[in-house]
């Protein structure tokens, strides 16, 4: 198992705060967690960053799990592919207790990857990360006539639809037929 | 062109795709296949207006808008010689035409000189698509003729209308109007304003 540290820092403070008289508190020790994807690979990412994703935040706080257990056991996400989850990570990363901005441009362009990330950031509850990927994927469509958007987003037409049943229903009373004939042959 | 599987999303992903788009578009979208009217169906997708355009019996029309997009479609005995699209309304075929697509806007024609069913009554079907999905905040509705116009579907379906026009915007000269029917736009028809340029007939 191979381990990256993507941009975290221990010297980072753990909450950006403008209060003066937190400024001259003591810096807190960041901590951090790790987290892999279907590839096994090991990403350390700080709590800060994590805070985005709703479902990794809830595993912390709810479920007490503290920072040597996570080092032992990784948060282990095997439906998300490693480039993708280091598109999450670096994006976490990035944002790490800063507003988010209204547009972001570096997310991926190509479509497979920008489906895969959309799935990704859904399942680990990155709210604002959607938006941004959900907005890009209604950008894909601009300016395309309907039935474009139809064929882009593999809509299938009615005729297509009904062309399915259709079959369907074949199928299904061939497998009916196919029973009943081997029910015939058993009781025989 | 490359393709991107909208329907293998989960449902909340689905919806703020939805979202990030334009109701105007959308709306254009609902009528190129049944099961994407019903995915908008599941989402209720927002408008800001929907304005019913009655210029005569036989030409009449319905405008969607949404931020600074507009949709309209359009009613009418009038041949063009552009392409043919078909439509998807209720789950029934209509051919139209695209009169005008623009960044922010597009306008349809309806040919109903193939139709049997009269232009209210195709008004309608399209009024019953589009308010299956669409979250509408005003309507409105202006008016150019003075007959019938009160058997019209549309005071069945709309509580309280934002405006009502008796009024030609294009032209100085008042619409005739019947005393009975000014009658009911004054005192049966909710609405929160009324412009009128009529004679009394």
């Amino acid at each position: 198992m191979s381990s990256t540290e993507q941009g975290t820092s221990s010297a980072a403070p753990a909450e950006p705060t403008t209060a003066p008289e937190s400024a001259a508190a003591p810096e807190v020790p960041e901590s951090f967690y790790y987290v892999h994807g279907k590839d096994k690979v090991v990403h350390k990412v700080s709590a800060g960053a994590l805070q985005h994703s709703a479902l990794i935040h809830g595993m912390i706080s709810n479920l007490g799990y503290t920072e040597e257990q996570a080092k032992a056991n990784p948060f282990p996400f095997e439906n998300i592919d490693g480039d993708i989850l280091q598109m999450v990570v670096d994006w976490c990363n990035q944002h790490k207790g800063k507003p988010t901005p209204p547009e972001d441009t570096n997310l991926p362009k190509q479509k497979e990857k920008l489906f895969d990330l959309v799935l990704a950031v859904n399942y680990l509850e990155i709210k604002e990360l959607l938006t941004y990927c959900c907005k890009q994927v209604a950008m894909m469509v601009k300016g395309k006539s309907p039935e474009e958007i139809r064929e882009i987003w593999m809509i299938p037409t009615d005729a297509e639809d009904e062309a399915a049943e259709k079959e369907a229903k074949k199928r299904a009373g061939k497998e009916a037929a196919g029973e009943t004939a081997a029910a015939a042959g058993d009781a025989k | 062109m490359s393709h991107f599987l909208l329907l293998k999303y989960p449902l909340v992903v689905q919806e703020e795709i939805l979202h990030q788009m334009n109701a105007c578009q959308l709306t254009e979208l609902s009528f190129t296949s049944t099961r994407l009217k019903k995915m908008f169906q599941k989402f209720k997708i927002h408008a800001d207006s929907v304005t019913y355009h009655l210029v005569s019996p036989t030409d009449c029309g319905i405008e969607v808008k949404a931020g600074r997009a507009r949709f309209k479609i359009r009613i009418a005995r009038t041949w063009c010689n552009k392409s043919w699209s078909v439509w998807i309304v209720n789950g029934a075929k209509m051919l139209i035409n695209l009169l005008e697509r623009r960044e922010m806007s597009s306008e349809h024609l309806h040919q109903s000189g193939i139709s049997l069913k009269s232009e209210i009554s195709i008004l309608e079907e399209i009024n019953t698509h589009l308010m299956s999905f669409l979250k509408v905040e005003k309507f409105n509705v202006t008016i150019l003729y003075y007959k019938n116009f009160r058997d019209i579907f549309i005071w069945n379906i709309v509580e309280k209308f934002d405006v009502v026009r008796v009024d030609d915007e294009n032209e100085p000269e008042p619409i005739s109007i019947e005393w009975r029917n000014l009658k009911f736009l004054e005192e049966e028809v909710q609405k929160n304003e009324l412009y009128l340029n009529v004679r009394v007939v």
